[in-house]
């Protein structure tokens, strides 16, 4: 059985020697002092206390103009309406980019990989952006000179081939119209390289120069003078927005007309843009993209279970069967109770290859819908994939389980562990797991950090760190209780976790939470900077429509918060 | 070696299987025929995640977690994890216990904080982009400003994290927000080094890249006008980035290193070894001059570090026996072992490589650390406040002379400790660490061999 702790002895730590203050700021010193990278703002959203949703946009409560760079499927996807257009349903009878894109690489150390407004075009990524462009380029200008593929391939003059050429690709990769000044100088390279290079190599460096443009690689959201005095975003900012952010590619041809007739101003019509493009929700990229980062099951494949221990525990499959599960609870709850199914419902997705995880057997090769026996699971915290994701090689690991609760259901937060000496853990033989760590909360030195974290992550002692159901630990029945604080309505001791995840599934504060991160992936900056009220906007929305998500991501894009932008400022 | 020597050699080579290898060696002397080749300074960084405390501390099974200074002497047997350098005692200097309160949000390990001296910054869950940039990159603005590449970064972390991707993070970055990917697997490095591009066909064509970067400049000058402050900034750094690579490509064109073979991804030990010799190869014919190492930075909690032959898993949680710790012991040692002979065979490679009057090695230093502190047993916390240096190589501007040294605790920090480094080896640290948690009192005497002209 594991220890925790650090075994050793700790030396006496005279006054003389204590820690030395920084000749910056002191955080990170101060072990109650958690940090908060985006400072956050004083009309922040905060999920433990709900705020009034009345709020004018001011221009204190308005983001200021941004651009926010692409991710590398958006990039591919981009890449892809180029050759194929913008119905990537019609004309699969041209051939597609083959090769590597760049910004593949997120940053591994993000909560989220929609960070992308943070992020530049640095050093570590421009080698793949300007290889890039230069072969999708070549292929590009390759693919159109193919006979009958577009002018390229006939003796029409260079220079207006190139006019139709750059208009039609350059608003596919820059999400507007281009203007006349870009209209002119992109066809001009090409004129300018005709003689020396041949007509092919000419266009595709026109085509290399938009797709090295910052008007590709960054989506704009600038805005434009509107009657309210603000900078509102324009139809094809909103398109682009919406577009890149629901389906990781540039607007389809609705959504591209839409824009192009202004429709966009509205609403309501923007709502009904949001819907088409998620539905079906459960074969929806981004959003499953963000429920698997939200909830990091997919953490199962970092952990190297022992093989010869457990020859059946394969966690490539137990977090597909995962992403199915949770497929399978957008289909059937994804415009109703949403979170709320996704936390309690007693069903799962298995297989043969993963039946022992569960505690199940008979099951076939290819992933069945499974339900559970009464009291056994509830949700997405007692699958496996969670349960094991959020363990040790070889053993449980409570503390990081109630810390993902606390910060992530919860939205509280856990102070940085002080740089400070760590007394050891009693060496105890044939102790349970939670006896051991009960000296996390007797010795007042731990008891600060770990009283957040431990009575949340010892209820799923009631599982082993494969994730199967267990009733003892060694000759120990196992102690499934625990206790929830900092909820709002739910807080008192939990008997087990299905009582656990049953009891933050009706917390508001979970909710809110829950609607907090939404915001964060699918708006791409961290909830403590959202600006105004646009977040009590979008839970009071989804609260409203009884947890639809479809709502709830509308209220996102139809916020003034999202539409409106401070008068910009050179 | 006297010129007549030197044409000697350069009329030997292209004979034999090693011809192809020497390459990079024929090109070095061939520019020295041609001109006068200034030496070359060289930084090699090697920081794993686990260095035990006892099996560096010369006063071993006696010493606690943290203990008090000791003076510099060359009076100390030399930790047996380091003698595959053992050749090189008096080219090395040993320094404990700086001081580096950097508290990262990634508990088990200090992540970007390590090596960039800022606190990452934070967010939940043990993930935080980094706070600034890290050690080498400022020795690489210096040391590799007109090279190919700025630096070369490569390591190894945990097989279940390596196998699934070509690149980690999480241990270098270029500023703050920016990290920089080190190469995981040994075909990663390799397109890295060699890959080319299909390009257009239209090859290297002045006028055709000049369009390019006056129609990139004009781009990014047109939408700066619309943004302010940070948002400005981004895009200046992105115009800044493709300029400083369009050079650095056109110094490639007349770098020649040949002669590697293409990985075959094996084991862990395998692959350093093969990265290893890359990094050796690009050191050796100007490729670059600066080389980052960083073994085991996955935010795995407890498995992160690579499974080495002969040396087998090791874990940082568990152990609850004497026994077990003592194997958790070995383990490190071997494994921290074999990170030294990794230096040493770079360092006799490049002392192998005639340069202007001596070698390649004769102003290559080497910086040995752990990115979590000196652990002690299994504790899989970070120990920012025991932070090791240990140097090897040859620098005027740094004493390396076989001594050990220990700081008291928060005597000296870690923050001081590299920007001594750098300015011993002529690299003003400028802003590097300030505003951190670090406390900046200045050089640390014991370790510059002269006066700082910084």
């Amino acid at each position: 059985m594991a220890a925790f702790g650090c075994q050793g002895v700790i030396a006496d730590t005279p006054d003389s020697l204590e820690p030395s203050p920084g000749n910056g700021t002191a955080r990170g010193l101060d072990p109650v002092q958690a940090e908060d990278p985006g400072q956050g703002r004083s009309d922040s959203f905060t999920p433990q206390t709900p705020q009034p949703v009345e709020c004018d946009a001011t221009e204190s409560s308005l983001l200021p103009p941004r651009v926010v760079r692409l991710n590398g499927a958006q990039y591919a996807k981009a890449v892809d309406a180029l050759f194929q257009g913008r119905s990537l349903d019609a004309n699969r009878d041209r051939p597609g980019y083959t090769g590597a894109v760049p910004f593949e690489l997120a940053n591994l150390a993000d909560r989220f990989s929609t960070h992308a407004p943070s992020y530049g075009v640095s050093e570590a990524e421009v080698p793949a952006v300007v290889e890039s462009a230069e072969m999708v380029a070549a292929q590009l200008a390759q693919s159109l000179s193919e006979p009958d593929a577009s002018c390229l391939a006939d003796d029409t003059d260079l220079s207006d081939c190139m006019a139709s050429l750059v208009e039609d690709k350059g608003a596919i990769l820059f999400g507007r119209p281009l203007d006349a000044e870009e209209l002119e100088s992109y066809v001009s390279i090409a004129a300018e390289l005709e003689e020396e290079v041949g007509a092919m190599a000419a266009a595709a460096t026109s085509f290399e120069a938009m797709l090295r443009a910052p008007q590709f690689l960054y989506r704009s959201e600038l805005g434009h003078p509107s009657d309210g005095g603000h900078l509102m975003l324009t139809s094809h900012e909103i398109a682009s927005a919406l577009s890149y952010t629901l389906t990781d590619g540039p607007p389809d041809q609705p959504l591209w007309e839409a824009a192009e007739r202004e429709e966009l101003s509205d609403k309501a019509e923007i709502a009904r843009q949001v819907e088409r493009l998620l539905m079906p929700l459960e074969e929806n990229a981004p959003l499953g993209r963000f429920l698997r980062e939200y909830l990091r099951y997919d953490r199962v494949v970092t952990i190297a279970k022992d093989a010869a221990e457990h020859p059946y525990h394969d966690a490539e499959l137990l977090q597909d069967d995962t992403s199915r599960f949770i497929a399978d609870v957008l289909a059937q709850y994804g415009r109703q109770d949403f979170w709320h199914a996704l936390l309690t419902v007693d069903t799962g997705v298995a297989r043969a290859a993963t039946q022992e995880n569960y505690g199940l057997s008979g099951l076939g090769a290819d992933p069945i819908s499974v339900s559970f026996p009464a009291g056994e699971r509830a949700g997405i915290l007692t699958q496996p994939s969670w349960l094991a994701g959020h363990s040790e090689v070889e053993a449980n690991d409570p503390i990081r389980r109630g810390r993902f609760i606390r910060e992530s259901l919860l939205c509280g937060e856990v102070p940085p562990i002080p740089v400070d000496d760590i007394p050891p853990l009693e060496e105890r033989e044939n102790a349970t797991l939670r006896e051991i760590l009960a000296e996390h909360r007797e010795n007042a030195t731990c008891a600060g950090c770990h009283n957040l974290m431990d009575p949340l992550g010892l209820p799923f002692e009631g599982f082993d760190h494969v994730g199967r159901f267990r009733t003892m630990e060694g000759p120990h029945p196992v102690d499934t209780s625990g206790a929830l604080d900092s909820t709002g309505d739910q807080d008192g001791p939990v008997e087990d976790p299905v009582d656990m995840a049953h009891r933050l599934a009706s917390s508001e504060t979970v909710r809110r939470c829950f609607v907090a991160h939404a915001f964060e992936f699918f708006r791409g900056m961290r909830w403590r900077d959202a600006p105004g009220c646009g977040l009590e906007e979008a839970d009071a929305s989804y609260a409203r429509s009884d947890g639809d998500l479809v709502e709830l991501l509308a209220a996102f894009f139809t916020s003034d918060m999202f539409l409106l932008r401070q008068t910009e400022t050179p | 070696m006297t010129d007549l020597t030197r044409r000697r050699f350069l009329e030997s080579l292209g004979l034999g299987a090693g011809a192809a290898l020497l390459t990079p060696v024929a090109n070095i002397l061939v520019s020295e025929a041609m001109g006068q080749a200034p030496q070359r300074k060289r930084f090699i960084l090697l920081s794993t995640s686990v260095i035990e405390y006892r099996s560096l501390d010369p006063d071993g099974m006696a010493a606690r977690q943290q203990v008090a200074g000791r003076a510099p002497t060359t009076d100390f047997a030399l930790p047996s994890f380091l003698s595959p350098l053992a050749a090189r005692r008096s080219q090395m200097t040993i320094v404990d216990q700086l001081d580096g309160p950097i508290s990262g949000p990634t508990d088990h390990g200090l992540g970007y904080g390590a090596l960039s001296c800022q606190n990452p910054k934070g967010s939940p869950e043990g993930l935080a982009p980094p706070g600034g940039p890290s050690f080498e990159q400022v020795i690489a603005d210096s040391f590799s400003a007109g090279s190919p590449l700025k630096s070369l970064l490569y390591g190894m972390t945990q097989t279940a994290i390596s196998a699934r991707r070509d690149f980690e993070m999480n241990a270098f970055a270029a500023g703050e927000n920016v990290g920089l990917p080190h190469a995981t697997k040994a075909s990663a490095l390799y397109r890295r080094l060699f890959g080319e591009s299909e390009g257009t066909g239209s090859g290297d064509s002045e006028q055709r890249q000049q369009l390019l970067r006056d129609r990139l400049h004009s781009d990014i000058r047109r939408l700066q006008s619309r943004l302010a402050g940070p948002e400005r900034q981004r895009l200046e750094g992105y115009l800044a980035a493709i300029e400083d690579f369009d050079s650095r490509r056109e110094n490639r064109a007349a770098v020649a290193c040949e002669g590697v073979a293409a990985p075959s991804d094996g084991s862990a030990t395998q692959q350093m070894r093969e990265m290893t010799d890359m990094a050796t190869l690009a050191l050796q014919c100007g490729l670059t001059n600066v080389v980052g190492i960083a073994v085991g930075t996955s935010n795995a909690h407890d498995d992160h570090l690579p499974i080495y032959d002969g040396v087998g898993r090791v874990r940082v949680h568990g152990y609850q026996t004497s026994n077990a710790i003592a194997e958790f012991n070995r383990r490190t040692e071997q494994m921290n072992a074999f990170h030294a002979e990794l230096l040493d065979g770079m360092l006799t490679a490049l002392e192998g490589t005639p340069e202007g009057a001596g070698t390649a090695a004769d102003e290559t230093v080497a910086l040995m650390t752990s990115a979590r502190g000196l652990v002690w047993n299994s504790c899989h916390h970070s120990r920012p406040f025991r932070m090791p240096a240990i140097l090897v190589g040859r620098s005027r501007g740094l004493r390396l002379d076989g001594r050990y040294m220990r700081f008291g605790r928060g005597e000296r920090s870690w923050v001081d400790g590299l920007r001594t480094i750098a300015e011993g080896m002529g690299v003003c640290p400028g802003r590097f660490g300030v505003g951190g948690p670090g406390r900046i009192r200045g050089p640390i005497e014991e370790l510059l061999a002269g006066a700082s002209s910084c």
